[in-house]
């Protein structure tokens, strides 16, 4: 079955208890299902306007409904298409789908609107997925990164550096295709070349960041039994989502929570604590949290300023690599902060210390988080990039320092064509078109070309 | 008349080549032409060959056709084109005594067996039930053929502009053939209209040469068919290099009034890499000097053809326009430039054969299908006689597709791209352009040659030599290594070339840039053996390994592609982002393999690229 050829309907909000709740029809009958369900005739349903009606079963009225026609091509589909609002609740929404699928409607498969609105035109690639990013956004700042998507900045971009690509193919082509004809126009093709690798390193760093803010920033808690991990852990939550207690070993497991720190998706990890030698479990821990720390973004090693012992710095000593903030807990309980000695041990680890019972120092910590983060993130982020972007620009990116390097050493220009033309087709796969016709139809527009 | 199993209408370079296949594939041809004094005629530029056309010509003569031979015969100048730029893309440019060319050309045509030559203007097509069965002539008979191959270059509804002044006519001073083009239409051909032009013929006496930039032909040995053994071309033609200036540029701007397109009397589309000097003024407003070249036009005459210097005004601004540039201020125009606009048909209603989808046993090559140049013309000539010989056979069709030729990818094109003006070859037209070369033609394409029967004992052995040569000095060059002792870096050295810093092969040293053969045979003596052809192919093998085996590679994809079968289910739900041609054209033949479904009308390389996706999704 071509379901092209049908009109599909499905609900647009989530399932859940709600004011109002919304359902969207797409196709050619879209307008014929919903006036066979409504008490208005045609002429009143001018696209574009809410109208205010009821939703009619079998001729009886059962629904209190807004409906928008969008008269194709002028819709998020391309297509005719009806938006119904109609009161919330999940049951009255599957009894009005129900009525629509009688009239005629497919039920819309998982992304069928957004693929119909790509193949009538509506939509680039790029705009789809940044679609998908807000709505899966986890804070404002990565909504409105995401929304910048939307307003096609990373596609000027690319378009940008597709047509200097453009400009450097057609000359080539031109100086192949019609050598009588270029014999004296000049070109200063690796200046240009390296113009377009500096686009593309640019871009490529902003993928890096985009990876990152993807990911999220995982911030581990670790430490030594009873150093007050958890209540570090809560404290910096704002609302106690973890057990705490006097006696060591209270948590047994690694927990994890999403906050929103000045934008950036921070999940904060709580952890058992470090016991070395101690019974099965302690040794079943120790194996995981090597592995924990390589993929935490950032590690808070916590000490006890109370029972601080200088053996507690074995701990931190075990990973060299890892990027780490020292917390001296429970300054609250002492006068005698050993930061002095601790410091002389790690003079590049920022220490802070702090008391999850007074809150002091709380805020300093975050911000040191913060200030972290920033380190790897120092240039703004313009766009916001997903893997298949970042993967395109890192081969086209390769491909041309590859192009560079091949000028450099003297291979011949019929070569290097062939491997600009390689270079290119990567980023042809983040615009969605060849460029070849293209550069060949530029010629003409750049030189005179006609012996 | 009897009939015949071919008839060919228009003795120019499509005709000439598809006569003489058909004919040699032992089929009774007809040729017929409006004035046979003129047969391969040259009415424009004096030379075949260039960049991508050199390669189709290689490919013409690979597969036994007659334009690199009869080229050679008439030979005036040649050149090798984009030596600077690699070993893949040279291209050889010959210039020709165009009287040479085409009296050479009428010798071998009636010379051949089976051919018959005939002065006549064609004017209708015969058909019944949708199949071509002949022709009519001006003399009201008819002349029946099992095939009819319409090659009319420019002829067709021609008519010549210069200035405001206008009059029928096929090329300068010949009939044009003005009935044909409304019977073709009539048919339901899709005829449309383009327009081109020429350069004024200037007499050599009245120029002043040393005011222009001397050219010489090369004087190594050299050949254009594989079939000649490479020689020395003495007694060449020069070619002078001249430009134009701000002057020029505003004499020009000034008769913009005269130019026909300008004044509404032609159509807009001509070739846009061959326009008038009026074009370029107002194409490039900025760009004052524009470059020319004088050719000889043959050894028995004076007159020289101005590439570069298409006009349209009349006569007299023509003469006022070339006063403006040193060294022809007291030009005599033997033959004023002037522009032509003429019918051709939209190829996309033929097949890859060049049959027309619409008259069954009725072809059109050269220009006739929006084409521009002799060799485009030629090659298409060629296909066209292949198939028609094959059909009278009853054998099956000869495709060439663009994974193995230029000609493959010319057709592909018309056929199956929009032809939006007058279609010329170039190597950016062709993808796998490392691997397509003129030096690998024959090795690509003569067998094909053989199969279909057009290639002789003699092209055979020739073909066969190359490729043993290039087999013993593959084997030599991989089996002999070298060592980076003294001796061997203080040659290097002493060719200023860098020494070696480890042990290797022949074959791995040739892969450098700067390491050209004779360094092989200087490490290895038995290699000067070797014919100079297979000299270039092992260098080219060596140099271009990696890209060559990437396009190889690609190839071999797309191929897989064409033998992917279409499941029958596909058609139940095809993608929406299929055009809408594509769409009817599936579900009307529901093809099985995907190579089939590139075939069908309306189904475009995008649509392609779409089934793909939805399979490779399944």
């Amino acid at each position: 079955m071509d379901r092209s050829l049908f009109t599909i309907a499905a609900p647009i909000t989530p399932k859940g208890i709600g004011a109002v709740a919304g359902i969207r029809i797409s196709g050619f009958d879209a307008l014929e299902i919903i006036l066979s369900t409504i008490s208005l005739p045609k002429e009143k349903l001018q696209p574009g306007k809410l109208i205010f009606t009821s939703f009619l079963q079998e001729g009886v009225p059962i629904d209190e409904i807004t409906v928008c026609y969008r008269k194709a091509p002028h819709s998020f589909t391309g297509e005719d298409t009806v938006e119904i609002f109609c009161h919330g609740g999940w049951m009255m929404v599957n009894i009005l789908m129900d009525q629509l699928l009688e009239k005629g409607a497919l039920y819309a498969q998982p992304g069928e609107f957004s693929k119909r609105a790509m193949e009538n035109g509506k939509l680039d690639l790029i705009k789809l997925e940044g679609i998908q990013q807000i709505v899966q956004a986890r804070t404002k700042q990565e909504a409105l990164l995401a929304g910048n998507n939307l307003f096609g900045n990373f596609q000027i971009q690319i378009q940008t550096i597709s047509e200097r690509i453009l400009e450097v193919k057609s000359f080539i082509e031109a100086q192949i295709s019609f050598p009588m004809d270029m014999e004296n126009e000049t070109f200063p093709l690796l200046e240009k070349l390296i113009h377009i690798q500096e686009n593309l390193r640019c871009l490529l760093q902003q993928a890096s960041q985009s990876d990152q803010f993807r990911k999220g920033y995982q911030t581990l808690i670790i430490g030594k039994p009873n150093v007050g991990k958890s209540s570090l852990f809560n404290a910096l939550l704002g609302w106690d989502r973890m057990l705490v207690s006097p006696y060591p070993s209270t948590t047994h497991d690694y927990v994890m929570e999403l906050i929103d720190l000045h934008g950036f998706p921070v999940y904060l990890v709580d952890s058992a604590g470090y016991i070395e030698n101690g019974k099965e479990i302690d040794a079943l821990f120790n194996e995981t949290l090597p592995g924990k720390v390589q993929q935490s973004f950032l590690s808070l090693f916590v000490l006890d300023a109370f029972s601080y012992q200088s053996k507690d710095l074995e701990l931190i000593r075990q990973y060299p690599n890892a990027r780490k903030i020292i917390v001296i807990n429970k300054v609250d309980l002492t006068k005698e902060i050993p930061i002095k000695a601790i410091s002389k041990d790690f003079p590049e680890i920022p220490i802070l210390v702090v008391s999850t019972v007074t809150k002091e120092g709380l805020y300093d910590l975050m911000e040191e988080v913060y200030n972290q983060i920033k380190l790897v993130n120092p240039e703004k982020m313009d766009y916001y990039l997903n893997e298949r972007h970042h993967f395109a620009l890192k081969k086209c990116y390769e491909n041309f320092e590859k192009v560079i390097k091949n000028i450099r050493e003297g291979y011949y220009q019929d070569m290097i064509a062939s491997d600009i033309e390689m270079a290119s087709q990567w980023l042809e796969e983040l615009l969605g078109y060849r460029m070849q016709d293209a550069a060949y139809q530029k010629i003409f527009d750049t030189f005179c070309i006609g012996k | 008349m009897k009939p015949f199993d071919v008839i060919v209408v228009g003795g120019g370079h499509a005709g000439c080549e598809a006569a003489l296949a058909t004919s040699r594939l032992g089929c009774r041809t007809l040729l017929t032409s409006i004035q046979l004094d003129s047969v391969a005629w040259m009415p424009c530029n004096p030379a075949v060959g260039g960049s991508g056309k050199s390669q189709v010509i290689a490919e013409i003569d690979a597969l036994g056709g007659e334009i690199a031979i009869n080229a050679e015969k008439a030979l005036s100048q040649i050149r090798i084109l984009n030596t600077s730029k690699g070993l893949a893309l040279r291209s050889k440019r010959v210039q020709c005594d165009k009287y040479a060319y085409s009296g050479a050309m009428k010798k071998t045509l009636e010379a051949t067996p089976n051919l018959t030559l005939y002065q006549t203007i064609v004017q209708k097509i015969l058909v019944r039930q949708d199949t071509c069965i002949g022709v009519e002539d001006i003399y009201g008979e008819s002349i029946l053929g099992t095939v009819v191959i319409l090659t009319t270059g420019t002829f067709l509804n021609a008519k010549i502009h210069v200035g405001l002044i206008s009059y029928e006519a096929g090329r300068n001073g010949e009939l044009a053939s003005n009935d044909l083009s409304g019977c073709l239409l009539s048919l339901g051909l899709p005829v449309r209209r383009f327009n081109t032009g020429t350069t004024p013929r200037i007499d050599k006496k009245s120029i002043d040469l040393s005011k222009f930039v001397i050219q010489e032909g090369i004087t190594d040995p050299i050949h254009l068919s594989f079939m000649s053994p490479p020689k020395i071309y003495k007694n060449q033609l020069p070619s002078y290099l001249g430009w134009t200036n701000e002057k020029t540029f505003e004499t020009t701007k000034k008769f913009l009034k005269y130019q026909p397109s300008h004044t509404g009397n032609m159509v807009k589309t001509g070739p846009r890499n061959c326009p008038s000097l009026e074009e370029k003024v107002k194409w490039f407003p900025d760009r004052k000097a524009h470059s020319f070249f004088l050719e000889s036009e043959g050894y028995q005459t004076d007159e020289m053809y101005m590439a570069g210097m298409n006009m349209s005004v009349f006569p007299s601004c023509q003469e006022e326009i070339l006063n403006t540039i040193p060294g022809l201020e007291n030009v005599i125009i033997t033959r004023p430039a002037y522009a032509i606009a003429y019918d051709w048909v939209d190829p996309s209603a033929l097949k890859a054969t060049l049959e027309s989808k619409l008259i069954a046993r009725l072809f059109l090559a050269g220009q006739i299908n929006g084409t521009t140049g002799y060799d485009e013309a030629a090659a298409q000539g060629l296909i066209a006689g292949i198939n028609a010989a094959l059909f009278i056979q009853q054998k099956p069709s000869f495709l060439l597709n663009r994974y193995e030729s230029y000609i493959g990818v010319m057709i592909d094109d018309l056929i199956h791209k929009d032809v939006l003006e007058p279609y010329r070859i170039t190597p950016s037209h062709v993808e796998y352009r490392l691997s397509l070369r003129e030096d690998n033609a024959d090795l690509r394409l003569t067998e094909k040659g053989k199969n279909i029967g057009l290639v002789t004992p003699e092209r055979w052995a020739v073909y066969q030599q190359k490729r043993d040569d290039i087999e013993k000095g593959r084997e030599w060059l991989n089996s002999h290594r070298i060592t980076p002792n003294k001796e061997v870096n203080q040659w290097l050295q002493n060719q200023e070339l860098s020494i070696l810093s480890q042990d290797s092969s022949l074959f791995g040293l040739l892969k450098k840039p700067e390491i050209s053969f004779w360094i092989m045979e200087h490490f290895y003596p038995p290699l000067q053996t070797l014919n100079e052809d297979s000299k270039l192919a092992l260098e080219i093998e060596a140099k271009y390994e990696g890209y060559i085996i990437r396009e190889k590679n690609e190839i071999q994809k797309i191929l897989k592609f064409d033998q992917v079968s279409l499941p029958i289910t596909l058609f139940d739900s095809l993608p929406v982002s299929l055009s809408k041609e594509a769409r009817e054209s599936l579900l009307r033949f529901k093809p099985a393999t995907m190579a089939e479904a590139k075939l069908l009308s309306g189904v475009k390389p995008s649509d392609v690229l779409t089934l793909i996706a939805v399979l490779h999704q399944k």
